[in-house]
Parts: structure tokens; C-alpha cells; sequence
């Protein structure tokens, strides 16, 4: 969901596992990237909108995620719960320094 | 000239499911491999796209996958009963037309034994597949499964006889048993893949989720 946010409008699987691979060093199959977002796309917290077919995929629709009003909030509760949980923790802060 | 995604990735890619999402993973697949230049990436990612999508497809389209392994039992009993019933009716013709010699017309009998349980496993992955053209390949692994937990069943069965009684006689019945049974796999799965999927509408819809 992060990373959606992070890509904006033009969000789709390339994209989307490109922005995790350079963040975080971890390179996630594309059939996970689109099974997480249709999980969080049943829960009403992405959309989707599918775009033209182009060549360069086989003549293959790309489909657009965006994140919802409802995402954002999600996000940001989950943000705020971890900053919550990981504060005072010496371990972590020693990790940090 | 080497083109990536390969031929065979393509080829295996159009059976993933013909549904938008499933072309659109197949298209990111074949755009990111396109510039990755790396056919062994491309081929990751299509068996990973496989396991995952079918069994999300299987999980969220229950009853299908049910009426698709019922489908695949019945036309695999079908297949066999008239196999069985051709072999039998046509023995008595075969045995008093011409000179085969007995040693050949045993070795023919071994081979059909052998190959046509085998072309009644390829002639099953065939039809379930042509029945749920739009999700052939999670049905086609649902059926596999099915076989292969039924096959897994004989198996323990016969080791444990095998075990229980020393019997040699049994132990080589489970060696020929296990190495059937992979070749019944490969047949199902393969004549699953052969159906051709559908192709797709070409004017592109609009949906927007939420």
C-alpha cells in the first residue's frame, strides 16, 4: 500500500514491485504484488482501472491501482500503530545508531 | 535471435487465465522480461504466477472447481470403460484374424495396456480444460490434485502392505505403480495445456473499483 502511494497515478505491477525492489532490496514476484492488491482491492481499500492494451505486452491491458480514501486512512492508522509500538524500544534504537 | 520473453514462456503465459488481471500480470511478465533480457526471470515468475493465480482462482470459484474434478473423474471412468470394452470386444476378432505371432501380440497388449490409461489421463486434462476455457489451467490443477491425492492414497496403501507382508511382489507392483502414475500426471497436465484459451475481446472496459 506503501508503495502505491510512493507511485501515484501510474501505479501497475511493474511499477509497483520496482518501487518495493529499490526500497527495500527485495525483489516480489509480480503474481504477489496482484494478489495482495486484490486482496486490499475486496476490502475496498485500492481500485483499479484497466488502460489500453500496448504492444510491448503481447497487445496485454495494463491495470492501474489507486489508493482510496479508505487506504490512505488504513495506512495511516498502520503507520501510527508501528511508530507506536516500535517507540522506547532500546533494541531498535541501538539498531538505529 | 534471441527474443525474451521465449516462444515457450508466451505459449504458457496465454493459459494463465483469460480474465483482466491474469493478461495484465501476463503483459507486466512480458514487459519487465522484455527489458530484464533474461528467460530463466520470465520463467519464474509464469510458474509462480500459475501457483499463485490458481489457487486464488480455485479458492474464490469453489463449486467450479468441484463440478471440474467431477468432470475430469467421469470422463476418466468413461475413457477407461471404453477402452476396456473396445480391447475386450476386439480380442476374440484379433485372435483368429492373421498369424500374429503370440510373443507380438503380447508385447502389443503390454503397450496398450500401458499407453491407453495414459491417453485416457491426457484425453481428461483435455476436457477439463475445454470446459473452463477462462480458468483452464487452476482447473486442470485442481483435477491433477484430485488424481494425485487418490494416486498418494494407493501408494501409502501398497507400502504399507509391502512393508507389513516383505513382499517383493507388491514392493515391485508400487515401483511400477508410482512411475504410472507420474507419467498419468504428465499426460493430464499436457492434455490440459493443449486447449487452446479464448482470446479476449479486443476493445478494452472500464472498471473502476471503488
Amino acid at each position: 500500500m506503501l508503495a502505491l502511494i510512493r507511485v501515484g497515478q501510474d501505479a501497475y505491477g511493474v511499477r509497483i514491485a520496482r518501487e518495493i525492489r529499490e526500497r527495500t532490496g527485495r525483489e516480489i514476484p509480480l503474481a504477489s504484488v496482484y494478489a495482495g492488491l486484490t486482496r486490499l482491492e475486496k476490502r475496498g481499500l485500492v481500485a483499479s482501472r484497466i488502460g489500453e492494451p500496448t504492444p510491448e505486452r503481447g497487445g496485454r491491458a495494463k491495470i492501474y491501482f489507486l489508493i482510496t480514501a479508505k487506504g490512505v486512512r488504513a495506512a495511516r492508522e498502520a503507520h501510527f500503530a508501528l511508530k507506536e509500538l516500535s517507540s522506547g524500544i532500546p533494541q531498535l534504537e541501538g539498531a538505529k545508531a | 535471435m534471441r527474443t525474451f520473453p521465449s516462444s515457450r514462456v508466451l505459449w504458457f503465459l496465454k493459459r494463465l487465465g483469460s480474465g483482466p488481471k491474469n493478461r495484465a500480470l501476463a503483459g507486466d511478465i512480458i514487459e519487465e522480461g522484455s527489458q530484464r533480457r533474461s528467460n530463466f526471470w520470465c520463467w519464474q515468475q509464469t510458474l509462480h504466477a500459475s501457483a499463485v493465480g490458481s489457487f486464488e482462482e480455485i479458492r474464490s470459484h469453489k463449486l467450479v472447481a468441484i463440478l471440474a474434478v467431477l468432470t475430469g473423474w467421469a470422463s476418466l471412468i468413461a475413457c477407461y470403460s471404453l477402452f476396456y470394452a473396445t480391447r475386450d470386444f476386439m480380442s476374440p476378432f484379433l485372435r483368429l484374424s492373421s498369424g500374429i505371432p503370440p510373443a507380438l501380440a503380447l508385447t502389443m497388449g503390454w503397450v496398450c495396456s500401458k499407453t491407453l490409461p495414459i491417453f485416457s489421463f491426457a484425453m481428461s486434462g483435455w476436457l477439463v480444460a475445454k470446459l473452463n476455457r477462462h480458468s483452464q489451467l487452476a482447473m486442470v490443477i485442481a483435477f491433477l490434485f484430485s488424481v494425485f491425492f487418490v494416486d498418494s492414497l494407493i501408494v501409502g496403501l501398497l507400502a504399507f502392505t509391502a512393508i507389513s507382508i516383505q513382499s517383493a511382489f507388491v514392493m515391485n507392483g508400487l515401483a511400477i505403480f508410482s512411475l504410472t502414475a507420474i507419467c498419468e500426471w504428465l499426460a493430464l497436465l499436457f492434455g490440459g495445456l493443449m486447449t487452446e484459451p479464448p482470446e479476449p475481446a479486443c476493445v478494452p472496459t472500464v472498471r473502476v473499483g471503488d
